[in-house]
């Protein structure tokens, strides 16, 4: 129901962040940041929709493949988000940013998946423990992992010597790499909630 | 704040939570759903109070 709403509100956070990246941070740093979490997505995602399937989108929610589109474009948002975010507290690149983007990633992600419990734009397959009205226990820490294991790789590679675009070809090449991380620890969570 | 947009990410947690809590009220939800605003709302309390421009000084 109202499934446009997350779509708008992905695309809307897309091109904010995007637009900040590219000038407060530089554009090789958002094609970077983007391009690996959007592949990382859609790499997650397909698995998850055609192998794993512990939940389904709705109907309506447009579709390239198994994967939803702009959904996609949700996830290097909330993350981008979430490290602005940690960057506000914490002034070196450290153990502490990835704890503080976890956390950030989470409390962000959290409205939007009570609101998609309710609207059903996403349904669990299985049954799990849930809270908030049907937000399953284990989504806020899954947000949080996802945003942890894509910005430990992110910062690897642009800490490296590559050029930029070399940078931007690691993330690409590094993307099945992050999703199959983050499919394991999924795979732990629901092994425990 | 000479550069307000620099603060475009705090806008755009604002607009999840306006947006997010606008269609929950919206469609009724339970109130065990609303609480969950108060996640980033408290982010952007903290941004706001122990908030530095880190980023800035590099």
């Amino acid at each position: 129901m109202f499934t446009f709403i997350v779509e708008f509100l992905s695309l809307a956070l897309f091109i904010g962040c995007m637009w900040h990246a590219a000038r407060y941070e530089s554009r090789a740093f958002a094609q970077q940041w983007f391009v690996g979490a959007y592949l990382y997505f859609f790499i997650r995602e397909t698995i998850m929709q055609v192998w794993v399937q512990t939940y389904i989108y709705a109907p309506a929610i447009v579709r390239v493949g198994a994967a939803p589109l702009l959904l996609g474009l949700l996830w290097g948002s909330v993350f981008y988000l979430a490290y602005q975010f940690a960057r506000r507290f914490v002034a070196v690149r450290n153990l502490m940013l990835a704890a503080l983007m976890f956390a950030i990633a989470a409390s962000i992600a959290l409205p939007i998946e009570a609101t998609a419990a309710q609207l059903h734009w996403w349904l669990n397959q299985e049954p799990t423990r849930t809270v908030f009205g049907g937000v399953p226990i284990i989504a806020p820490l899954v947000w949080g992992g996802a945003a942890v294991i894509f910005y430990a790789v992110f910062a690897k590679v642009h800490a490296s010597r590559l050029p930029d675009r070399g940078k931007l070809y690691a993330m690409v090449t590094l993307s099945p790499a992050i999703a199959a991380a983050h499919l394991l620890y999924v795979l732990a969570l629901s092994l425990i909630g | 704040m000479r550069d307000p947009l620099r603060h475009l990410p705090f806008a755009l947690v604002a607009f999840i939570v306006l947006l997010m809590g606008f269609v929950d009220w919206g469609v009724r939800v339970p109130a065990s759903a609303l609480v969950t605003l108060l996640a980033p709302m408290l982010w952007l309390g903290l941004y706001v109070l122990f908030g530095a421009d880190h980023a800035a000084s590099e």
